[in-house]
């Protein structure tokens, strides 16, 4: 039985090093802040650890660990809305970091922080990180059908964004 | 990869840069330090438990042998059964001469095979 559990810890040990540069990225587009994401991306993967022996599908492993943190977030989100008032899901502890970069760059980055958090959520999974609907959907526990929507409208959203800046 | 048109492909450009994963820089290692050690709880519970309880029984088991040793058996006669047309004698006086303590302990071994056997039969841990 150690050696198993040997085998487990190698074996998370390699999930990390494959995923904690997409989720940490995941979870700081979604904070909107550098050192709040990365400490709910450890928690996220602590997490994930206890509950590593009930992954029985290891294909499906990057869905259920931006599944895992999508609901640490979300639940940050909660705790945060229960201590003050805002509006929209999107946190802004600190101001953001944001590197000097390129017009567009920067652009960018504005147009995506200015959609709704769980479009922002969906645009990055389906469109960055290679998720199908249906694995966006497990991921961020919503319906499929939502998921869809949240995609579609993004998409708009940016599409309306590059009209405006190839305009200016 | 489930890009797969033109559209989907401009907005993952346009999103590399945005959605780039975050370079280790150390992250896996801090967190990896943290983890808790997964140990085998099950396994010691029970290994403590049969140790205890192993030395529990050995501890009982002089008192167990005094028992046996001072265990006074009682003389049986056995009934003789008069088959006809069978001479039986040779057997009765056979039987007669073996100690009844042995015919006990005969007995005993004879019912524990029996147990022992059922049970590997039936895949029964013991």
């Amino acid at each position: 039985m150690a050696k198993g559990l040997q085998g487990d810890k190698r074996l998370f040990e390699a999930l990390v090093h494959a995923h904690q540069g997409q989720i940490r990225a995941f979870l700081r587009r979604l904070c909107t802040n550098n050192a709040l994401a990365d400490d709910l991306a450890q928690e996220s993967f602590l997490r994930a650890y206890r509950k590593f022996d009930a992954l029985s599908d290891v294909g499906a492993q990057k869905a259920w660990l931006f599944q895992i943190a999508y609901r640490i977030f979300l639940d940050h989100v909660r705790k945060e809305t229960r201590r003050k008032t805002i509006d929209d899901a999107r946190l802004d502890m600190d101001a953001p970091i944001v590197e000097p970069a390129p017009a567009l760059k920067m652009d960018i980055e504005r147009a995506m922080n200015a959609l709704p958090q769980p479009q922002r959520a969906a645009i990055l999974l389906c469109l960055s990180y290679g998720f199908s609907h249906s694995e966006a959907a497990k991921a961020l526990g919503q319906p499929l059908g939502t998921v869809k929507s949240h995609v579609v409208r993004g998409k708009t959203a940016l599409r309306a964004f590059l009209t405006a800046y190839e305009r200016a | 990869m489930m890009v797969d048109n033109t559209d989907d492909k401009i907005f993952q450009d346009l999103l590399s840069d945005y959605a780039q994963p975050i370079a280790d820089a150390g992250f896996s290692e801090a967190l990896l330090r943290q983890l808790p050690a997964r140990t085998p709880r099950k396994s010691y519970v029970v290994g403590g438990a049969a140790i205890v309880g192993g030395a529990l029984a050995l501890r009982q088991a002089p008192t167990l042998f005094g028992y046996f040793s001072d265990l006074k058996l009682p003389t049986i006669k056995m009934p003789v059964v008069s088959i006809p047309a069978v001479d039986t004698a040779p057997l009765h006086s056979a039987v007669q001469s073996v100690p009844s303590s042995v015919l006990m302990a005969a007995g005993f071994a004879a019912l524990l095979l029996l147990g022992l056997g059922g049970a590997a039969l039936l895949g029964e841990d013991i």
